[in-house]
């Protein structure tokens, strides 16, 4: 189960699309960034990777295609300082 | 102690030249009571006491001096620009926009700019065309209502804006400072009806931005909303500061809005096509 926050969760709040362009809000040096939708979607594929925990897995397949487009590496490495928070009942108790 | 609308400033000297200067701009704001809230605190100081060959002023506040002192005799430019400074600092409950702000029946039209662009000639010859003068510097965004409130504070034109609105039969100006590090400057004073309406906020519907060029002719053009929004944080003074907060406000604001750029070289046409734009988009 994915968590309430985390890298997916900022996506929703941070990057609204404003007529057909997305504006960014970098979560780690709060800059802002203008995106295409196709950038987007890849941003959207990395914070699913995040949250699962499997960006190793989703890195290698990036490299495999031929590496990051321009500048999205370092969101998503801003993405991934995000803490992910288990929703309240999911954890174990002592 | 001056209520200048979304902020206070308190301010003491015992430099009578500087007394009579805020006389002439602050005289229609009224007295606060200087024990009050002030958002800024000031005191305009002689500068040190041994220059007796050349008499300076300073500003401090809160226990600092965050500039170099000025001539004795402007003091009046030192306040301004120190409190617009120190107020860029303070007022990290707003966003506050690098922008002119003027409204008409509460609707504003927000004239985000670099300076030297011509924001406060145009400010000014607008707010003497009819509309009301929310701010020249600031254009202060609540980020809870989405308005924008009166930051209002006299206008400081310089070199040759000081003589194009100078000349219009209903502009007040100040004493003109001659060779400032900015050139020569002035201070014009916003007229009555808007300093009476500072605390009246007026919501967001049009935003242009204003390039002056000499000789150039009037050129339109409308700006997507995604560009407007990353522009107006470029020209802000706290958008990185507020974080989430600044940039919830920033995207609000540009949804709520048209924006155009607008690059001219008279004045009267420029005036003519923003009432045009405003009539058309508010």
């Amino acid at each position: 189960m994915r968590a309430g926050n985390g890298a997916l969760a900022w996506l929703q709040e941070h990057c609204p699309s404003l007529d057909g362009q997305f504006l960014f809000l970098d979560p780690l040096w709060l800059d802002t960034h203008l995106l295409s939708e196709g950038a987007v979607l890849i941003l959207r594929e990395a914070a699913a990777a995040i949250d699962d925990g499997r960006l190793s897995a989703f890195e290698h397949e990036i490299a495999d295609m031929g590496g990051w487009p321009p500048g999205l590496e370092r969101l998503v490495r801003s993405l991934a300082t995000l803490p992910v928070c288990a929703p309240v009942g999911t954890r174990g108790t002592a | 102690m001056f209520d200048l609308g979304a902020a206070r400033i308190a301010v003491r000297s015992p430099i009578e030249s500087f007394h009579q200067q805020l006389d002439l701009v602050y005289r229609d704001y009224g007295e606060e009571d200087p024990a009050g809230f002030a958002d800024v605190r000031v005191a305009l100081l002689p500068g040190h006491p041994l220059r007796l060959w050349k008499r300076q002023i300073a500003l401090w506040s809160e226990g600092s001096r965050p500039f170099e002192p000025y001539p004795v005799g402007s003091g009046l430019p030192l306040f301004e620009w120190g409190g617009n400074w120190l107020l860029a600092q303070r007022l990290n409950a707003y966003l506050l926009l690098h922008a002119g702000v003027l409204a008409r029946n509460d609707r504003a039209l927000i004239l985000p700019a670099a300076p030297g662009s011509g924001k406060s000639t145009l400010t000014c010859a607008l707010h003497l065309a009819g509309w009301r003068f929310l701010s020249d510097e600031f254009g202060v965004l609540d980020p809870d209502s989405g308005d924008l409130l009166p930051l209002l504070k006299p206008a400081a034109l310089k070199n040759r804006s000081i003589g194009i609105i100078g000349q219009h039969p209903r502009a007040r100006l100040g004493p003109v400072f001659p060779g400032t590090r900015k050139g020569d400057v002035a201070h014009f004073v916003p007229l009555r009806d808007s300093i009476a309406d500072r605390h009246r906020p007026a919501r967001p519907r049009l935003i242009i931005f204003p390039r002056f060029r000499d000789g150039a002719a009037l050129c339109c053009t409308p700006i997507h909303t995604a560009d407007a929004a990353m522009r107006l944080g470029l020209n802000s003074f706290n958008y990185r500061t507020l974080g989430t907060v600044g940039f919830d406000a920033v995207v609000r604001l540009a949804r709520a809005t048209r924006a155009f750029e607008l690059e001219y070289g008279d004045l009267s046409a420029a005036i003519a096509h923003i009432d045009a734009l405003f009539a058309e988009h508010a």
